[in-house]
């Protein structure tokens, strides 16, 4: 899986992980993009190709929590050394040289956002008065993840109980609320996706919360690592 | 009781350096594309159990995974 939220550069699964003559080198503690500790095995790939991409000495570490029937993640630490365009309508990601860019990018209709930090922007949602820095996930299936104790309580205390939904999470199984927003914008300039759900459950811990599927998927999307920026021009429905 | 804050005082240590050391795993990868391209399109599927997930193929060690 291809994870912007998993902030190491290679994470494997056990079973895979044992398939390969690779001997874990030690243990340390991980925190993954939700905020909660993990103490995992690190290891180094001698070698991993991705598309034409060849890397050498890759740092890993054991992936113990992925409730898929996945082998591993690549994640932010090996994509952020690329300039990346996701483009999940077109079946494919491409990763450029930093500075390079896609000739797409000259066409209209892109909209571009400032990344303060490499993946999280400024969201404001209607009807909250703030702007909350919101990660972007690849690896969260869910239109939104607030983070409990700043999203998800302003949702909370502005909308209450009576406009929720109560609804199982996926992936851990618990009871939480499921908020419809009418408006996520960003920078004032791009309406997101007027049919964003908010889900509150987890504490979060990159920005206020994670962004995933939907952004991706409503979105051809590039990552501009070296200008700090992010593009988004919408999917042609 | 002094035994016992010393103990209390060793456990908040441990726990320090436990919680304190956690990293996000940011440690970057060697290498790069081949010197004679700027870019590399990798195909992906989307999967996971509602298909919200950007799945690619990568060779690890010349193991196929994905």
């Amino acid at each position: 899986m291809v994870d912007t939220g998993d902030f190491a550069s290679v994470s494997l699964s056990s079973e895979a992980l044992d398939q390969l003559p690779v001997k874990p080198k030690g243990r340390r503690v991980h925190r993954d993009a939700t905020g909660a500790l993990l103490r995992v095995r690190t290891f180094v790939l001698p070698t991993l190709r991705l598309g034409g991409l060849e890397l050498h000495d890759v740092p890993g570490i054991e992936n113990l929590t992925s409730p898929y029937d996945d082998d591993g993640t690549i994640g932010a630490a090996l994509l952020g050394r690329f300039n990346a365009l996701f483009d999940y309508r077109g079946g494919a990601i491409t990763l450029f040289r930093r500075g390079a860019r896609p000739e797409t990018i000259d066409e209209p209709g892109w909209f571009v956002f400032p990344l303060p930090d490499p993946l999280t922007l400024p969201v404001r949602f209607d009807p909250l008065d703030r702007t909350y820095s919101i990660g972007l996930d690849s690896g969260c299936g869910s239109t939104l993840v607030p983070a409990k104790s700043s999203l998800g309580r302003a949702l909370y205390t502005n909308l209450g109980e009576a406009d929720a939904q109560r609804v199982t999470d996926s992936l851990t199984g618990e009871t939480v609320l499921l908020y419809h927003v009418d408006h996520c914008l960003l920078d004032d300039a791009y309406d997101l996706d007027p049919t964003t759900c908010a889900v509150s459950g987890r504490p979060g811990y990159l920005g206020n919360g994670l962004m995933g599927y939907d952004v991706f998927w409503h979105n051809t999307v590039f990552f501009d690592q070296a200008e700090s920026e992010m593009w988004l021009r919408p999917a042609q429905e | 009781m002094e035994a016992m804050k010393g103990l209390l005082l060793l456990s908040l240590c441990a726990l320090l350096v436990l919680f304190g050391s956690a990293d996000r795993g940011g440690d970057v990868a060697l290498g790069d594309l081949p010197s004679d391209s700027v870019s590399t399109q990798i195909p992906l599927s989307l999967g996971g159990s509602d298909n919200h997930y950007p799945y690619v193929t990568a060779m690890v060690e010349g193991i196929r995974f994905g």
